[in-house]
């Protein structure tokens, strides 16, 4: 990979994890889906990139499995609590499948030859990480509020 | 493939695609998620041998894209209706993520070299149309109710 692009996409994963980050501590539904929801975009330009360089496929099925996360992460402006049980579980399930893609794209990266540097295994681990926090939260403590 | 593996595959999937499009015609939640479902674990299988076979890892980062959409389409037992906008605005996330994730997958499969038979591209393209239904015109048409 590019240095260059190494380096910058490195601190901007890191800016964007602190958002999310912040938006799970803090409860701010909306900073926590756009921090996750722009995270997802690194690895879609980092992997267009790579396929635009070597024409492996793989790069391709990684632009799959990061646009889906992108759009069921897209904030949206609607507001919902513990009472709609439905929008929680909906909202548990999103999280869950969030957590499996960031773990499983981690272990990827730090145990197979993807040619994606280690950091970014890492910096995918840390979102499984607020993932599971907030999934493990809202389970543990019902009466916890989103703004 | 292996052509009595291709076979079983091909009868599992019309099977669950005609489950998964009954659920959409009938509006009944439940049974369009359950076909939609099932019918992503078979990718997941198929990409498993395939990658016990030749060892790409391009068959791991495909079982992650449809082990993320059995995820996010396991059927829950939450009842809501257009009275709930969070819940639908949710779930139409999760169909056009759904939408977008077999729409590429299809087209991968029918011009690039993966190594699967055709039909199975044209199955990913059934569940797109399937879902498309049941996201754009079901919202749309007046006393029109998912039950």
């Amino acid at each position: 990979m590019n240095p260059t692009l190494e380096i910058v996409g490195t601190f901007w994963a890191i800016a964007l994890i602190s958002i999310a980050g912040y938006g799970a501590l803090t409860r701010q539904r909306r900073w926590f889906t756009l921090g996750i929801c722009l995270f997802s975009t690194i690895p879609i330009i980092a992997e267009a990139l790579a396929y635009a360089q070597d024409d492996n496929l793989e790069h391709l099925a990684f632009v799959i499995v990061f646009l889906v996360q992108v759009i069921i992460t897209l904030p949206i402006n609607i507001r919902y609590s513990t009472d709609s049980e439905s929008s929680m579980a909906l909202t548990q399930k999103i999280s869950f499948a969030i957590f499996v893609t960031e773990l499983s794209t981690g272990y990827l990266i730090l145990s197979t030859e993807l040619g994606v540097p280690h950091q970014f295994g890492y910096l995918h681990l840390v979102v499984a990480l607020i993932m599971l926090y907030t999934v493990v939260r809202s389970i543990a403590q019902k009466e916890i509020h989103w703004r | 493939m292996n052509p009595s593996i291709e076979i079983v595959g091909n009868i599992i999937c019309a099977f669950f695609i005609l489950i998964a499009a009954y659920g959409a015609l009938k509006q009944k939640k439940e049974i369009l998620l359950f076909g939609v479902c099932f019918f992503s674990t078979l990718p997941i299988i198929g990409e498993l041998l395939a990658y016990a076979e030749d060892d790409n890892l391009l068959h791991l980062v495909i079982v992650m894209v449809f082990l993320v959409q059995v995820v996010i389409t396991l059927p829950i037992n939450v009842k809501y209706d257009v009275d709930n906008p969070a819940a639908v605005a949710l779930s139409q996330k999760i169909g056009v993520a759904i939408v977008v994730a077999n729409l590429c997958q299809g087209c991968l499969v029918l011009n690039t070299e993966l190594g699967v038979p055709h039909q199975f591209g044209y199955f990913h393209l059934a569940v797109v149309m399937i879902l498309m239904y049941a996201v754009v015109i079901v919202p749309r048409k007046r006393n029109m109710y998912w039950k």
